[in-house]
């Protein structure tokens, strides 16, 4: 009698499953399925309860010819893309009836990784840029930032939140661990400067899609309105969709007839409108923003635009900004007869007046 | 006397389908339930019951659940739903329509001659 060679059964079933992962077409969960069958029929064959590589070679061959289970199988499973991927990879349970534990745990640990790349860049854009703008000049604004840089820090945050802990948790069970956290981090790092834009641009266009989807819903936002003493017009500032707000639009509307007319926009991010003067005579109405003084007669839209100072300028660090010190803000705005008006900056002793009738018309 | 290929596949639903109505069960014991009823003359390739019970579940027709066995392994059991029931009921009277036809097409007949 010959020597008999030991049957490893786990190896044999080991490659045929690999047979059926190639071929495509076969979830996890189905293989486990038709492993399961396997092992019956196996037990079913198996003589004095030893199985041998006769047993598997007769129950793989009853089972059926992997092309064509692989062909029927897909016809069956037909979700491709990230749907296939995710029924394939994570959901899928073992014959234990746990999750694929490997894979699973580099997803997650990867996705967390993403996360605090994610926040720590954004973190360190936001505090290195933004510090000493004048997104922290006013109450308002420094409101405004810390909800935009909370809102974006919160989406990297649940990443690491999550798909750390889950995968931290998970890791405990595998043996090598240090395979699965390098096989995250690496394409992690690799992939980092798109973490990073990506909380860039959630900042900014926070604001953007808040503005474009209150305008496409209710209209854009009216900061000031005056109407002129007669009651024909009205005059009024939107704030318009902005990735970095202010983006004050100037406008003027005829009531009778209800239409209204673009006079100037203010520089986006810059300039704001304080306020608006209506001549007593309903002719002139003054726009005062932080930087300008702009006078325009209704009748003809003429305009005047007299800047109040503050210059803009490259800091040292090569940031953009405007210096707020330098301007000098009017005083005293009035219209002494009409089509004519006077201002008075600041400290001035002077009042200035400008006689609308001699202006070349903007309108 | 093996069934032709077309009329295996036309019958695997109500004879799955009929299978089930008796009770749960899994993807072996329903081959074994089939090869024994049919005294081994329904050779389906054992293979190709599980994209069949996948598909009758996707149409809501069966459910299935895992659980540990007997012997230990998780298992998938299948479980005939309302609506599969109903299915098998429009089957049956198919078949059983075709079933009367052919018995009557292949009584023995008087011989003219």
């Amino acid at each position: 009698m010959g020597e008999e060679t030991l049957f490893d059964l786990n190896d044999a079933i080991a490659k045929w499953r690999r047979k059926l992962r190639e071929n495509g077409g076969i979830r996890r969960a189905d293989m486990d399925e038709l492993e399961n069958h396997l092992r019956d029929e196996m037990e079913h064959l198996a003589r004095n309860g030893k199985i041998t590589e006769q047993d598997f070679d007769a129950a793989s061959a009853q089972l059926g010819d992997i092309n064509v289970l692989s062909e029927e199988f897909s016809k069956v499973n037909n979700d491709s893309g990230l749907i296939g991927i995710i029924n394939n990879e994570v959901i899928s349970m073992n014959s234990d009836g746990n999750y694929r534990s490997d894979r699973f745990i580099m997803m997650l640990l990867f996705i967390g990784f993403c996360g605090i790349i994610g926040w720590l860049g954004t973190t360190g854009w936001m505090l290195h840029g933004w510090t000493n703008s004048h997104h922290w000049a006013t109450f308002g604004n420094a409101l405004q930032t810390i909800g935009r840089f909370s809102f974006s820090c919160s989406f990297f945050l649940l990443f690491a939140l999550f798909g750390m802990s889950w995968g931290l948790k998970l890791l405990k069970r595998v043996r090598n661990k240090m395979r699965f956290v390098l096989k995250s981090l690496i394409p992690a790092f690799i992939l980092s400067p798109i973490y990073i834009f990506i909380g860039m641009a959630i900042i900014l266009t926070t604001s953007w899609w808040g503005g474009w989807a209150r305008a496409a819903f209710i209209g854009h936002r009216i900061v000031q309105s005056q109407v002129s003493p007669d009651g024909k017009f009205e005059a009024y500032v939107a704030d318009m969709p902005s990735i970095d707000p202010p983006n004050h639009y100037l406008y003027i509307r005829e009531k009778q007839g209800n239409i209204s007319k673009e006079i100037a926009r203010l520089a986006e991010d810059v300039d704001s409108i304080q306020k608006i003067h209506w001549s007593q005579y309903s002719d002139i109405v003054v726009f005062e923003s932080w930087f300008n003084l702009i006078a325009v007669r209704v009748n003809d839209y003429r305009m005047i635009k007299i800047p109040l100072g503050g210059e803009k300028h490259w800091r040292k660090n090569h940031t953009f900004w405007v210096d707020y010190n330098d301007v000098t803000h009017p005083e005293a705005i009035e219209f002494p007869e009409p089509g004519v008006f006077s201002y008075r900056l600041e400290g001035a002793v002077e009042t200035k007046n400008i006689d609308m009738e001699s202006l070349e018309s903007d309108g | 006397m093996a069934l032709s290929k077309d009329l295996v596949a036309a019958s695997a639903t109500p004879l799955i389908l009929s299978i089930l109505a008796e009770g749960e069960s899994y993807g072996y014991a329903i081959i074994k339930r089939v090869r024994r009823l049919s005294n081994d003359n329904i050779q389906w390739s054992d293979g190709m019951l599980y994209p069949v019970l996948h598909r009758l579940e996707q149409q809501g027709l069966i459910e299935s659940n895992m659980r540990t066995s007997d012997s230990g392994r998780k298992r998938k059991y299948y479980r005939i739903k309302d609506e599969g029931t109903k299915i098998l009921k429009q089957q049956k009277n198919q078949w059983m329509l075709v079933h009367s036809i052919l018995e009557k097409l292949w009584e023995k007949r008087p011989c003219l001659t």
